[in-house]
């Protein structure tokens, strides 16, 4: 049962297996308005954005029994299903979407989620790793992560061959890992 | 071992294809090691969204998770409205007999107060074609019944029409049900139009008439 909205996140996952719908209401509450974001930015549209969010919490919801604690965060199980499924449809499209305009702040279709329990420190923590990154190599993650560009498309436009490409993305992946308190890596890497 | 972990990157974005994913993901199954390491990879991956300030979503988004997610209860809800749209109808079918029954009582206690009077005559009201489809009570004063074989059809009403020679048809009154109750005093004939709800000023499609003398 719920307990006033202080479970963690694992143990809604938990109730959510077993059929608990305030738990699927309660994991929205908290990740509905990250992942809106993550999907506006990968396929610049709201209409789709709108789409793939409301696909992405079903599929929470199915396989919901399926997800095991060891193997990952509950957020980074429910971004990567958003996130697969953002990548599907941006691979569906015959061109790239061009870039949304800034989000209207009047609009209350795109209020900011700034009522939930938003805490910017992780945000400051992110955007600082990030920073760290060599911007080329910075430049490079964020495509290959928001917009799904494969090595060949990244070489393309980068008019680089691509094993420097690989060589760059795995580069700051690796130091991202490290800035965000993982396994330490050497600034050669 | 080390050439497959420099895949792990490439892996978690979602990038590796062909041989190169395929042998991965069979040394995944049997690595503990690499396997801990893609989920740290993925972990740091899937930070990325927190950089983005984030956006609430309109609240139809959860309107349709929750369709989606509860048909069954979407349908007990649909289900609960078509009974309550069926008992509705039942008691409205009910209401309806109910007023038939009242109707049909008070026609009939209307005829038998006529043919109780032993003053009153009868004759038949014929169509063009000499058949009968009702009958026309009067007493000498003026006081009349028209009684007809059959209640309108649906949508259309009987309308009561008095009449002197060479004068236009005066409207009598409408009536739905099978009995109306009037008056012929002044008019040389008696008759009786169908028409639509509410009555029509001249007779639209009459059906019959009676002299009054």
């Amino acid at each position: 049962m719920l307990n006033g909205g202080v479970e963690p996140d694992t143990a809604l996952l938990s109730f959510l297996a077993k059929g608990d719908e305030r738990a699927l209401e309660e994991l929205y509450r908290r990740y509905s308005p990250s992942l809106y974001a993550l999907l506006l930015r990968m396929l610049q549209s709201r209409e789709e954005a709108e789409e793939i969010l409301q696909d992405s919490f079903v599929q929470l919801y199915r396989e919901a029994a399926r997800y095991q604690p060891e193997r990952g965060s509950v957020t980074a199980f429910l971004f990567t299903i958003g996130r697969n499924l953002a990548l599907s449809r941006l691979r569906s499209r015959k061109a790239r979407p061009q870039k949304l305009e800034d989000h209207d702040l009047h609009s209350p279709d795109q209020e900011l989620g700034l009522w939930r329990e938003d805490d910017p420190t992780d945000r400051i923590l992110v955007r600082r790793a990030l920073q760290r990154l060599e911007p080329s190599d910075r430049q490079l993650l964020e495509e290959a992560f928001f917009d799904g560009f494969s090595h060949s498309e990244l070489a393309e436009r980068h008019q680089l061959p691509l094993g420097t490409i690989k060589t760059r993305l795995r580069r700051a992946l690796l130091k991202l890992r490290a800035y965000l308190g993982g396994p330490q890596v050497s600034e050669e890497a | 071992m080390k050439d497959l972990r420099e895949l792990l990157p490439d892996y978690a974005l979602g990038l590796l294809e062909g041989e190169e994913k395929t042998r991965l993901e069979q040394a995944l199954q049997s690595s503990a090691e690499l396997r801990q390491e893609l989920l740290e990879l993925q972990a740091a991956l899937m930070r990325l969204p927190e950089s983005l300030p984030p956006v609430t979503p309109p609240p139809r988004v959860w309107a349709r998770i929750q369709q989606r997610t509860h048909p069954r209860r979407n349908f007990l809800r649909w289900a609960a409205a078509v009974l309550v749209v069926a008992a509705l109808g039942l008691g409205g079918w009910g209401v309806g007999l109910y007023r038939q029954y009242q109707t049909l009582a008070q026609e009939q206690a209307t005829v038998a107060r006529w043919l109780a009077d032993p003053e009153v005559k009868w004759q038949l009201i014929k169509n063009s074609e000499g058949q009968s489809f009702g009958t026309m009570l009067w007493r000498e004063e003026g006081p009349c019944l028209m009684v007809l074989r059959e209640p309108p059809p649906p949508g259309r009403v009987y309308q009561a029409w008095g009449r002197k020679n060479d004068a236009d048809p005066v409207s009598l009154g409408v009536f739905s049900g099978r009995v109306f109750e009037t008056d012929y005093e002044g008019f040389d004939f008696m008759g009786v139009s169908l028409e639509p709800p509410g009555g029509s000023p001249q007779p639209t499609q009459p059906l019959g008439r009676v002299p009054t003398s």
